[in-house]
């Protein structure tokens, strides 16, 4: 049996809530956790494979990311590959978190990078109140032990703007950065199939790149002045790449 | 949600108000016990996220909840506090005692603040320190050094260059304690890096890979022959500015350190051809004939063929003016990783004019070969 027909085979996955999903047999091993039951056959058995830690919206949102990933990622440009990451986190925080946990659990490892990273450009240059309003964690602290906490912060937050500017960027992978730029054709979310209901697309004007990013640049992060100016810098580089293209 | 931080507008007495608002009527029990949510994030996943995000956010996540707290005062190993501009012996003191399996610790200074209290806490919290980094901390005092050589006989890799009021008592105790280094950056420390210290490094540090002397003017021929001898597994010496050093020391160090891969002479003016010389027998001693003869075939007749791999691949003897073009063509000779060509320049003779002629064999090559550009050169 040809290698390709054979990854093309159905497989059925269920979830515990009920939820029960057929895919291809390439898509099913990708999730690591149960690769070896696919591979032993348990996916085209009655009963199909029981996919554990998992919920059926959640699987069907990361069935959906292999499925792009998987399956059609040969045919698409890296560039559209990268708009339907950043759409595909278009999605509240609390289940942004059901999908990490899944990812994790499953052993996704570029889903749950992608997501580790989202989070990261969420908490940036936060402070503690935002971050617990961004993730919607309760403050577990009372009012003393806060002021006990606090106490001790301000010396982070030194007064000069200059300190601002010396946060270390060195660790900041945005996806943004990567990836070339072939603007001639590129598949559009459309034909990708369409939009998941618990997606907001902020903005889809357009396919110009340099809008995406400064789009993409608008949510969940900081708005402080650095972020500003890294997204500046961001959009620079991305016209001197192109134009070096 | 997203707001202004501290630092903009009323400054930190809003951002002080606008936290105890948040914090009042505070419970101590944990809301939404049912849904997991991001309080619950596994310790694996959180350590990846703030891997991800600059020192200071990751501080203040430790601040959030409790899980987060406890997720990373277990876990996070690497820490750098170099963005702070002041109290940074106070973010220290505060920050020491929660995360006790740090690592990788950066203390670097731009303005010197930490203070000697600071390098004593540290020391009595994180008893993992592998690598520290403490230059630029002029306020420093060799009591530091006592602590550091009390708390970390694991310390593998020590910067503490710019670090100008520790003296060679100080250091000499600390490569007593601290035998494991493999790493040791004494730049501009003028009053530590003495013979003495060398000669105690030498004596302890056997393990010693990287040693910056830069601009330690006090060290001679005595400290660096000995640290030759007694460190054989150097891969990279700083001489640069130490003024009294000599063709004996090169002589000792092209002898005894046959895994150097950098030395830096800068400004070393008493340096002639001799050394030079002597570093170029060596390089041919341990030379084996290697791929290279069939690319370059006129490397053969100058007696290299030597592995890139192996023996010098920088080398700067910029300012040394004693130095004449057929000493310095031996060396570049000896060593194949040496260039001169302009992608992979690591010959630096900065104001030595003599010396122009000196050329790598891949730039003999391209110029026989007529081309002016290398850019493809497969080498």
């Amino acid at each position: 049996m040809a290698g390709s027909s054979k990854e093309m085979e159905k497989v059925l996955l269920r979830t515990a809530d009920g939820g029960s999903f057929v895919v291809s047999r390439c898509v099913a091993a990708a999730m690591v956790a149960i690769s070896c039951e696919v591979e032993a056959g348990e996916g085209e058995r009655e009963g199909g494979i029981l996919v554990p830690n998992v919920t059926r919206p959640v699987l069907a949102k990361i069935l959906r990311f292999l499925h792009i990933h998987v399956e059609m990622a040969p045919s698409l440009y890296p560039i559209t590959l990268e708009r339907f990451d950043k759409e595909f986190l278009n999605v509240s925080v609390d289940f942004l978190y059901h999908i990490l946990l899944a990812a994790y659990h499953l052993k996704i490892v570029s889903l749950r990078d992608l997501v580790c990273q989202k989070v990261a450009d969420m908490m940036k240059g936060k402070s503690i109140d935002e971050i617990r309003t961004t993730f919607n964690i309760p403050n577990e602290y009372t009012a003393e032990e806060m002021a006990k906490i606090t106490k001790k912060y301000p010396w982070i937050f030194d007064q000069q703007l200059d300190d601002e500017k010396g946060i270390s960027v060195e660790k900041d992978k945005n996806i943004e950065n990567e990836g070339t730029s072939k603007g001639k054709h590129k598949r559009t979310a459309d034909e990708l199939g369409s939009v998941e209901k618990d997606n907001h697309i902020e903005n889809k004007k357009g396919t110009n790149r340099e809008e995406e990013i400064h789009v993409e640049s608008k949510e969940g992060a900081s708005t402080g002045k650095d972020k500003q100016i890294e997204d500046k810098e961001e959009r620079e580089g991305a016209r001197r790449r192109r134009h070096s293209e | 949600m997203v707001s202004g931080r501290p630092g903009s507008g009323g400054g930190l007495d809003v951002w002080f108000k606008n936290l105890m608002v948040a914090g009042e009527g505070g419970k101590m029990e944990r809301a939404g016990p049912v849904m997991a949510g991001w309080k619950d994030l596994p310790m694996e996943l959180l350590l990846r996220i703030v891997s991800l995000v600059d020192d200071k956010t990751v501080i203040v996540a430790s601040g959030v909840c409790t899980g987060w707290r406890d997720a990373l005062c277990l876990g996070l190993t690497s820490l750098s506090l170099s963005w702070c501009k002041n109290n940074m012996t106070s973010l220290v003191d505060s920050l020491a005692p929660k995360f006790t399996k740090l690592q990788v610790l950066t203390l670097r200074q731009n303005r010197p603040q930490l203070e000697d209290s600071a390098v004593e806490i540290v020391a009595k919290h994180c008893h993992d320190l592998r690598d520290l980094d403490l230059s630029g901390s002029l306020k420093l005092s060799d009591r530091s050094l006592y602590a550091l050589s009390r708390g970390w006989p694991h310390l593998t890799r020590l910067n503490i260059s710019g670090c100008s009021s520790f003296t060679d008592s100080g250091l000499a105790y600390l490569t007593s304690h601290c035998k494991n280094l493999n790493y040791l950056n004494l730049c501009g420390c003028v009053k530590a890096a003495t013979d003495r210290a060398l000669e105690a490094i030498a004596c302890n540090c056997g393990q010693l890979q990287f040693l910056n002397l830069g601009w330690c003017e006090a060290v001679s021929d005595k400290g660096v022959t000995s640290l030759a001898s007694g460190c054989p597994d150097l891969r990279a010496l700083d001489l640069c500015g130490c003024v009294l050093i000599t063709d004996e020391s090169v002589i000792a160090l092209a002898n005894g350190c046959l895994h150097l891969r950098t030395l830096g002479l800068y400004y070393c003016q008493n340096i002639t051809d001799r050394a030079m010389y002597s570093l170029a027998k060596n390089g041919r001693v341990r030379s084996k004939r290697g791929p290279q003869d069939q690319i370059c075939g006129s490397a053969t007749t100058r007696g290299g063929g030597f592995d890139e791999k192996e023996g010098l691949a920088s080398l700067n003897i910029g300012q040394c003016t004693a130095l004449t073009p057929p000493a310095v063509q031996a060396v570049c000779d000896s060593f194949p990783a040496l260039h001169t060509c302009p992608e992979r320049h690591s010959l630096i003779i900065s104001g030595c004019l003599s010396l122009t002629s000196v050329h790598c064999a891949c730039a003999v090559q391209a110029h026989r070969a007529g081309r002016s550009v290398l850019s493809n050169h497969a080498y």
